[in-house]
């Protein structure tokens, strides 16, 4: 090793953190997956600035770096391949503050995910994601890989839960992206660190979504003559609208494996074993259970255990607990695949998946997380035998690629690491992989930062080779109706496309041209513009209206951009399901995302980046990219969805989105709260958080707003539940029970009336002048609340509370009114601490607030990755919008 | 069971290590130090490198290898059930042995503690010094420091020696009262011996009240203490000493108040799996040893007067809790005394870190330890620590005492009355 380096780490860290013995390096030269590597040196830190001290001396030296937890990745993600510095985060393992006002938590890298569990069990809350190393693993690299487990089924997975990260960037600058709301600010940037491998910098703070701990549970053992009939019970009962928290398979290989080994109970001779746990209200549990039951004896189950105690439960779970275990024991070495197939296709799949076994005369377990279409292939082996280990990693490239045909990933959650590298050309294809490489470059020019994992190397690609059949001046094809926004000029050309070829064409030229593109959906969400007459190309997306694909047993759809909500949805209640996105104005899907919108479902069900799985951009250079799939897990590659989400257009062109739907509730009920002044209503909704039964759908309106589109001229605050019908029922019952202000008098229960509410507050039948997006913490919302509800002439105030995000409104036409609220609402944003996007503004009115004061470095980085992704700055030229 | 003389089989069982790392979650040098080397996963690659001949045994090998508490929490939780004490009981002879690492232990091994007579005088010289306060010889002239640098925390840990040993205190007292429910030998230990003899009075009082014939044969040390070392030479030779001596013995059970020494002579078959001749014995033997805590009749018993009215926790010897499965009886028996309070601490069974010399030898992650283990005791709110390893009372109570607190350690035979 370099002396100087040695030299230079021991002055930051002293010599007692560093690691560097010939036994000390042996024991990071691996993970728990096959790879191997050699690190030159480990360093301990024990806070972020040594991180950052590290990641700078790395740089100028330039010597890979590659940050590490409890090295159980099962991808060879911390493997050192390359040598270099190994980032041991396992020191800063501190929780460093639960904040229950805004159910945040916020922890070190190196906490280990169990610490969590125990550590949030005594406050009665939760952390979803359970990998099957959460003894171990630590919540960085969990992050790192996007880890899941088996109740990420009902729950999500890492992904969903992580609302803000600190993180060293490779060149040792240090950013902060998102914060401690439901709906992060740069939630894209976020979204690209969670499941990127640390190929993109060092995470050393994180902050972590929590939940209300589920009232109950109940566990049922369903036996199966025949795997194949087992995983047809697992789609009828999601086909049946029942999402249970966790639902695992187990074939016969490995039930032999944990009856000779721990005797679970299992009958020996059973031929697969569904484990099913409900979570919830105590109040529907039952019920769930019996429809479960009822589905799976029709699917051929023979026997069926309902675990009656705890102890019975926990013993259930045991066997599933025990299976790699039980065949570990049974065997030298095992190989843990991971694959991922849309659920429908988990039968063929796993046809497939057996001949590929048996033709490489391979001892293969498996278990399933079967809900998810993700399974886990456990090959037996001993890593002496040669021969037998080219066949393992023969087969299991083979089981990889069986999943991409099928539809699926080739990682459903452990990420690609270097085992799978080699299969991401088979995954992605060239376009998306460079773009995964100009977001790899952007922010690790000197390829330092974990380098040789996720990305393959990419040959050089041939230039463009579009045909441009377009004459961009003066061509203004298939032009429906539709009005400018107020200020713009003629278009000197517009395109309104039905193919996405089109659009990619038309891109290219615009690039060529180095002519301005503005994108037009619904129109309802177009920031504003600076004033500027350079001509543009108009890009309109209206005809791209349909739907690609849609399988009501996978939950999951396709659509194309243009498509407007109200035609999905009507599409999707056909069959029982609904998008769980209701966003004002009835927007397309595209503008949707692009402004990341969401209503007063966002409560529960989160907001468009938590229901997009995946999505197709026509980038400034007139590619086609794609990011995520049709699966709700996957861990391969870049997460560039997300990107995406409330990028309004400024990185590419949104052609393609897939999106996980949920089935429609039985039932459901609103109640409308009245009161004159607007704090009784914001201290009963933040009152909310603390009941058992979750509302499906809140909004707070102050008296503007509810006079302007409900008619009612008082402060609302609807809440509405949906679900199973007790479940409901006990929503309402304990709603009743926590309202104890006097203040709060007019207590309507308007159930034949909700569609009318829910529905109003989605149209808006009058189209204001001024939109402006407010997002803080839930803990900060009811100051800026007030400060708002008292700007005179009165602005309008839409708040989802539990999200902390508010929609401030301005319908005065009278520029002088209109611009006197502004400096307002501006003010109160500035002193707050608020982040506010303006979403709608008229031209004439005073310029839009860029508030940046927070996260300033943060948004600086998404602004400069803006300029990479589009260098000529044709993409909605002139925007005014910040990240 | 791995034949630990095959070193075939031993990188067969080091081989199928699938490096999942579950092991860091209940290693307690893991949670202590937070290194691979310190788990079991890197200890099993690090003696698998060296087997190989891939690594020399230097300086970090020898630390990894020697650092594990053998407390055998890695084993429970490996899902293959990886035998990782034993490896590095083997790994100790390949790169740490006695022989090799100096001749200090060698003599202590091969000279003192087989030699009872030898033992006990050093034990007094040490007195002595110890007695005699701080201007006392030790204190000033750092003895046990001279003696070697691993012995230079001994000094704090162990506090008073007493000047009598408890073999010197009891000779000439018969244990026999009339018409004995039985026979049993008392094993006396060496750390019961020279270090806390009260303890086996409180055994020995308490075998008497039930109605035991008690002999107290002239037994040495068990073995254990070399081998832990990796000499397992020397170990065996320990063992054969002690089975001539407790094979000629005309009782029932042989009872013992340490729970590494009841470990330790139930283990003694597999120091003779291959020498038939010796293996009938050592079976013999190791078939009528008993802890102490397993042997009380469980009913409900009178407290001492100092525990009335308290509150006591119990912490698990990992040679009584994981190496014997001796969990639950000593907990039903602190539960059965009348007035007293029993409650759980969190981590009872990892390890205190005191494992023998370990705290000796690797003060600083011992002392680590340590202090998670004194944090369990402080949250259960005990006023007493109970267990049943004069080890582990020595290292608990250094601990305590360390962190100025009221509360005490001491063996489960000294809270009855």
């Amino acid at each position: 090793m370099n002396p100087s380096l040695l030299k230079d780490l021991k002055a930051v860290l002293g010599e007692d953190a560093l690691l560097y013995r010939k036994s000390d390096l042996l024991t990071y030269c691996y993970d728990a997956s096959q790879g191997k590597g050699r690190p030159d040196i480990i360093a301990t830190p024990d806070r972020s600035e040594q991180v950052k001290d590290i990641v700078r001396i790395a740089t100028r030296h330039n010597i890979p770096f590659i940050a590490r937890g409890a090295g159980t990745g099962l991808s060879g993600g911390s493997v050192p391949v390359s040598g270099g510095i190994v980032i041991l985060l396992t020191r800063m393992n501190r929780i460093l503050e639960l904040d229950q006002e805004n159910m945040v938590l916020v922890v070190e890298p190196g906490v280990v995910n169990l610490d969590i569990q125990n550590y949030l069990l005594p406050y009665g809350l939760y952390y979803p994601p359970d990998p099957s190393s959460q003894r171990v693993s630590t919540i960085g690299g969990n992050l790192g890989e996007n880890a899941s487990g088996p109740h990420c089924l009902k729950y999500g997975g890492t992904l969903n839960y992580v609302t803000g990260i600190e993180v060293v960037l490779p060149e040792g600058d240090v950013a902060t992206f998102g914060g401690r709301s439901r709906d992060p600010k740069l939630g894209g940037l976020l979204g690209l660190f969670v499941g990127s491998e640390g190929t993109l910098g060092i995470v050393t703070k994180i902050i972590l979504k929590i939940i209300k701990r589920p009232e109950a549970t109940k566990t049922i053992l369903c036996i199966f003559n025949d795997i194949e009939d087992a995983v047809s019970a697992v789609s009828s009962i999601i086909a049946n609208g029942i999402v249970p928290a966790v639902l695992e398979a187990m074939d016969r290989r490995v039930i032999e494996a944990v009856e000779s080994s721990i005797h679970a109970g299992y009958p020996k001779d059973a031929g697969a074993v569904l484990l099913i746990e409900v979570d919830g209200l105590v109040d529907s549990l039952e019920r769930q259970i019996g429809k479960i039951s009822e589905i799976c004896r029709q699917a051929g189950a023979y026997q069926i255990r309902m675990a009656l105690s705890e102890e019975e439960e926990s013993k259930l779970w045991e066997g599933r607990r025990s299976a790699f275990a039980s065949l570990a024991k049974a065997s030298p070495n095992i190989l843990i695949e991971d694959g991922t197939v849309p659920r429908s296709r988990l039968p063929q799949a796993m046809k497939k998946i057996l001949e590929i076994g048996d033709r490489y005369r391979l001892d293969v377990g498996h278990v399933f997380h079967a809900g998810d279409g993700n399974f886990h292939p456990m090959i037996l082996f001993d890593e002496r035998d040669e021969d037998e280990n080219e066949r393992v990693r023969r087969a299991g490239c083979e089981m990889l690629s069986a999943c991409i045909s099928f539809g699926g990933t080739i990682s459903g959650e452990h990420g690609v690491g270097i085992e799978k590298v080699s299969s991401m050309s088979r995954q992605f294809d060239q376009d998306t992989l460079a773009f995964f490489k100009i977001i790899k470059e952007f922010f690790d020019p000197q390829n330092l930062s974990n380098p040789g994992k996720l990305l393959p190397q990419i040959d050089a690609l041939p230039p463009n080779s579009h045909h441009s059949s377009l004459k961009l001046r003066g061509d203004k094809r298939g032009v429906t109706d539709f009005n400018l926004p107020d200020g713009w000029g003629e278009p000197e050309i517009i395109l309104e496309p039905s193919d996405t070829k089109e659009i990619m064409e038309f891109v290219y030229e615009c690039s060529r041209e180095k002519l301005p593109l503005r994108i037009i959906g619904s129109g309802s969400a177009i920031p504003p513009f600076e004033p500027d007459d350079r001509r543009y190309a108009l890009l309109s997306l209206a005809r791209l209206n349909s739907i690609i694909e849609y399988d009501p047993d996978d939950m999951i759809v396709t659509v194309k951009a243009g498509i407007d909500l109200s035609l999905l949805q009507e599409t999707l209640a056909s069959s029982g399901q609904f998008l769980s996105l209701d966003p004002p104005y009835n927007r397309t899907i595209g503008g949707t995302i692009a402004s990341n919108t969401y209503g007063p479902m966002g409560v529960s069900y989160g907001t468009p980046r938590d229901v997009l799985l995946g999505i197709k951009v026509v980038t400034p250079d007139g590619k086609m990219i794609s990011g995520g799939g049709r699966l709700v897990k996957n861990v391969a590659g870049y997460d560039i969805t997300r990107l995406f989400v409330g990028s309004y257009g400024r990185l590419g062109v949104i052609t393609e989105a897939t999106f996980r739907v949920y089935p429609s509730p039985e039932s459901s009920t609103t109640i409308l709260f009245r009161t004159d002044t607007i704090d009784p209503l914001l201290a009963l909704a933040r009152d909310l958080s603390r009941m058992d039964a979750r509302p499906g759908r809140v909004a707070l309106l102050n008296r503007r707003s509810s006079v302007v589109i409900t008619g009612i001229d008082s402060c609302l605050l609807a809440i509405g539940f949906d679900g199973y019908k007790e479940d409901v029922e006990r929503g309402v019952r304990d709603l009743s029970s926590l309202v104890t202000d006097q203040k709060i008098k007019d207590i309507e229960l308007i159930a034949d009336q909700e569609n009318m509410v829910w529905g109003l507050l989605s149209i808006r039948p009058v189209l204001p002048v001024v939109s402006i997006k407010a997002r803080t913490n839930p803990a900060k919302l009811s100051g800026f609340i007030s400060a708002i509800d008292s700007v005179i002439p009165p602005a309008g105030i839409i708040s989802y509370p539990a999200m902390g995000v508010s929609e401030i409104l301005i319908w005065d036409t009278d520029k002088q009114d209109a611009n006197l609220s502004l400096e307002l609402i501006y003010g109160a944003a500035s002193r707050e601490g608020v982040a506010i996007t303006t979403e709608r503004i008229s031209p004439v009115l005073a310029k839009p607030l860029i508030t940046n004061n927070q996260r300033k470095y943060g948004a600086e980085v998404m602004e400069k990755l803006r300029v990479r992704i589009d260098p000529l700055g044709i993409m909605n030229y002139g925007m005014i919008m910040e990240w | 069971m791995v034949d630990l003389k095959d070193k075939t089989a031993l990188l067969d069982e080091l081989s199928r290590c699938s490096r999942c790392g579950l092991c860091q979650s209940v290693c307690p040098t893991y949670r202590a130090a937070g290194i691979e080397t310190s788990v079991a996963r890197g200890r099993n690659v690090i003696l698998r490198a060296v087997l190989e001949g891939r690594l020399e045994a230097e300086n970090g090998s020898q630390d990894a290898i020697s650092s594990c508490l053998l407390c055998r929490a890695c084993v429970t939780a490996c899902p293959a059930a990886i035998q990782t004490d034993l490896l590095m009981l083997v790994g100790r002879h390949e790169v740490d042995a006695p022989k090799k690492g100096g001749g200090l232990l060698d003599f202590i091994f091969k000279k003192i503690l087989p030699d009872k007579d030898r033992l006990s005088l050093i034990f007094k010289l040490l007195s002595i010094g110890k007695g005699s306060g701080i201007s006392g010889i030790s204190a000033k002239t750092g003895m046990l420091k001279t003696v070697s640098p691993y012995l230079e925390h001994a000094e704090g840990l162990v506090g008073d020696i007493p000047r009598i040993s408890l073999r010197e205190r009891i000779s000439g007292t018969i244990f026999r009262p009339k018409n004995a429910k039985g026979k049993v030998a008392y094993f006396m230990g060496c750390g019961v011996n020279h270090l806390l003899p009260d303890i086996g009075l409180a055994t020995l009082g308490l075998l008497d009240k039930s109605g035991y014939e008690v002999t107290v044969p002239e037994t040495i040390c068990c073995g254990l203490p070399p081998y832990s070392y990796g000499d397992l030479d020397t170990a065996r030779l320990y063992a054969w000493r002690n089975i001539n001596i407790l094979s000629d013995l005309d009782v029932d059970t042989i009872v013992t108040d340490c729970g590494s020494c009841s470990s330790f002579l139930k283990e003694y078959p597999l120091l003779f799996q291959d020498d038939n001749k010796r293996l009938g014995n050592a079976l013999m033997v190791s078939k009528k040893v008993m802890d102490i805590t397993a042997f009380i009749p469980i009913a409900d018993e009178e407290g001492s007067p100092e525990i009335n009215g308290k509150v006591i926790t119990w912490h698990d010897p990992c040679h009584l809790g994981r190496f014997q499965g001796i969990t639950e009886e000593p907990r039903r028996l602190i539960k059965g005394i009348k007035g007293v309070e029993f409650r759980e601490m969190q981590e009872a069974d990892i390890c205190c870190g005191g494992a023998g010399t370990y705290s000796i030898r690797h003060n600083d992650l011992s002392m680590k330890i340590l202090d998670r283990k004194v944090d369990n005791i402080v949250k259960s709110g005990a006023d007493i620590v109970a267990t049943a390893c004069p080890s582990c009372i020595i290292q608990l109570n250094h601990g305590l005492k360390k962190n100025k607190l009221p509360v005490k350690a001491i063996h489960i035979t000294q809270i009855l009355k």
